[in-house]
């Protein structure tokens, strides 16, 4: 990995075909040395993962650091990866090691704000006024967003990365390094209490 | 069905992982008690939202950020296989240096050595020496011998 990135442009990632690459194939060539393919991947992956981390922080600075951190480190550990597992589980392993670390070194206050589609956290508990129906969908995600906040942690990422990332169990067991069966179980009893929380929310 | 029962299989129902039989008796069960059935709708319909939310974007500098880090970081791996590089001269000039003063030493303790050997050749010039009289003290014994012998000669020749 002794390419230099000096003359790295990010924003003109041109890979050729780079839809038919698999993620597998693309570590692979940047492993022997393709740069574009590292761009590939982080064009791919910089917005999920960042989804994720929101997931530990609720803190849009301190969840880009984080993702920032995991993409550096697929720069310079990319030869780490095996290609026993899938590339996505690999990366969001260690993005989720990543939230863990930080999140240990500064607690992060539980937030009662929320996030609006742009990622602006506000706070609309108070909010009366009349909606449509869009609106309502918004309010309603945004409820959802911040009552999956509420969550303890082991169910919340359980459900995020099954009914959000729509992750196999499979993956989310080695994402999360858990045993299937308590995934499942963690999933099922987060959508409850996420169910008992909007439920109570709306009456 | 007992509600702790009936928690636990609801992701089973809700993934379609049960027979038939097993479902038609999740389906009955719902169908008898309201607030259950309510639940698995809310958790029904909270899957489609979460599947519906638009995910969120990293912020426009991302890249850019991204690509400081990770420039500032081969900067340092370079500074650091430059400080490698003159740990390696370091060692070397160590190595030599060492090298230097054990040629000195060498040097230096030569002197004695030769002292040694000139020290063993006087020794062995002194045990010239010493064993130089018996060497004598045997030639003079030939002598006399030679004498006697000539001296007997002498005498069978008067006899004769």
């Amino acid at each position: 990995m002794t390419q230099s990135l000096l003359n790295l442009s990010l924003k003109s990632s041109a890979m050729d075909n780079p839809f038919k690459l698999s993620d597998e194939k693309l570590i692979a060539r940047f492993v022997n040395g393709d740069i574009n393919a590292y761009k590939e991947l982080v064009k791919r992956y910089q917005d999920k993962l960042f989804n994720f981390v929101m997931r530990y922080f609720n803190n849009r600075e301190q969840a880009e650091d984080v993702v920032q951190e995991t993409l550096i480190k697929l720069y310079t550990h990319a030869h780490y990866y095996k290609d026993i597992a899938l590339f996505s589980t690999w990366i969001y392993t260690i993005a989720k090691n990543n939230a863990l670390t930080e999140l240990r070194k500064n607690k992060v206050k539980k937030s009662n704000s929320m996030w609006t589609d742009d990622g602006k956290l506000i706070d609309i508990a108070s909010n009366e006024i009349p909606l449509d129906e869009k609106v309502q969908n918004e309010i309603a995600v945004e409820k959802l967003n911040k009552y999956l906040l509420e969550l303890p942690e082991n169910f919340r990422m359980a459900v995020y990365l099954r009914d959000f990332e729509e992750h196999s169990y499979e993956e989310i067991s080695m994402i999360l390094e858990i045993p299937i069966g308590t995934i499942k179980s963690r999933i099922n009893r987060g959508r409850i209490m996420l169910a008992e929380k909007l439920k109570s929310y709306k009456e | 069905m007992d509600k702790n029962i009936f928690e636990d299989r609801i992701l089973d129902y809700l993934d379609g992982s049960m027979d038939f039989k097993e479902r038609k008796e999740f389906e009955s069960f719902l169908n008898d008690n309201d607030s259950y059935k309510s639940m698995v709708n809310d958790i029904k319909n909270n899957i489609k939202l979460m599947k519906s939310v638009e995910p969120l974007k990293v912020s426009k500098n991302f890249e850019e950020r991204l690509q400081l880090k990770i420039e500032s970081l081969s900067l340092n791996n370079n500074d650091k296989k430059s400080f490698f590089s003159s740990s390696a001269r370091q060692w070397i000039f160590s190595g030599l240096s060492i090298f230097g003063i054990l040629v000195l030493s060498f040097l230096f303790f030569q002197p004695n050595s030769n002292l040694v050997i000139a020290d063993e050749k006087i020794q062995n010039e002194q045990k010239t020496l010493i064993e130089s009289p018996s060497k004598n003290s045997n030639d003079e014994q030939i002598k006399e011998l030679d004498q006697l012998d000539n001296f007997n000669g002498s005498f069978v020749n008067d006899k004769q």
